[in-house]
């Protein structure tokens, strides 16, 4: 879908030398909630400067805004967990001892499969076991021994693409 | 790199009919020195964040007037400092000459000391 419309809106009293001017932002990269990089997915018409790329926002662009980039979000984060999960397991780690490092409740990990999207602090967790699997769980197993074991049969991680995207 | 502007006589605005526009929710805000900073200060989302960028212009007083800048394309904006928690915030303001909507244009923590009627703001000591 093509949505550029190019349209004067205002002059920009960001930087008082540019126009605003209707763009289509999809693929624009803008910070939400933990995540300083979400590209926005969905076609949306926001006044962008075209000397300094400020944008001035009405209450309907500003809600518009937040429900794709929340949207967009969601859509990243989803894959990002998903890839962490799958490449843990393919690694030898089952669905309890991955939730017993980041102290999730059972069935925790399942659902994450499903669609629920993990918080902040437990996707980060969930990073940190990803990059650093030996070194995490050695760590947590000093708080948690049952997982001394999980570490000592990790098998090399695989060409499994990372869930950096 | 982008020029600044420049201080004129003020203030260009009648900022209780400014304010009557914000209360009637008329009003655009920027996302760049508005939005995107209080976003980050108070954790929160675009819509929350320009709810709180609204509500601290409806607390300015004619006192908190600081100066007028005009910008490099002719534009004319007024700025207020204000405490606000106890910190110093700059405030920018503007009737766009172009589309004559009422602007917020600036939203945050005072980088720098600001010489307001009723005395001054002093910086919040945090750049943006």
């Amino acid at each position: 879908m093509k949505l550029e419309s190019g349209r004067i809106v205002r002059s920009c009293g960001g930087c008082g030398e540019g126009m605003q001017r209707e763009t289509n932002v999809i693929g624009m990269t803008m910070a939400h909630r933990d995540d300083p990089r979400v590209r926005i997915l969905d076609d949306l018409l926001l006044p962008v400067c075209d000397v300094c790329g400020d944008m001035a926002l009405d209450e309907a662009q500003t809600i518009a805004l937040d429900v794709v980039l929340e949207r967009s979000y969601r859509r990243k984060r989803l894959r990002q967990q998903c890839a962490l999960i799958n490449d843990l397991r393919r690694m030898g780690l089952s669905q309890v001892q991955i939730e017993r490092f980041a102290y999730l409740s059972p069935g925790y990990i399942s659902k994450l499969r499903k669609g629920k999207l993990a918080s902040g602090a437990t996707f980060r967790l969930l990073y940190l076991l990803h990059e650093f699997p030996q070194e995490a769980l050695r760590a947590v197993s000093r708080l948690d021994p049952a997982l001394k074991a999980a570490g000592e049969k990790l098998k090399p991680r695989s060409s499994a693409a990372a869930a950096s995207g | 790199m982008l020029r600044k502007g420049g201080q004129v006589p003020g203030p260009a605005y009648d900022l209780a009919a400014f304010q009557a526009e914000v209360q009637k929710r008329n009003v655009h805000v920027y996302k760049g020195r508005a939005l995107d900073i209080i976003k980050v200060l108070r954790e929160c989302s675009q819509a929350e964040a320009r709810a709180f960028a609204r509500r601290t212009v409806l607390m300015l007083t004619p006192d908190d007037y600081a100066h007028t800048l005009k910008m490099p394309d002719g534009q004319i904006q007024d700025v207020y400092g204000r405490l606000i928690a106890g910190e110093g915030w700059y405030l920018k303001i503007e009737i766009n000459r172009y589309d004559g909507q009422p602007g917020i244009v600036s939203c945050h923590p005072a980088a720098y000391d600001l010489v307001t009627r009723s005395g001054v703001v002093p910086s919040s000591g945090r750049k943006f």
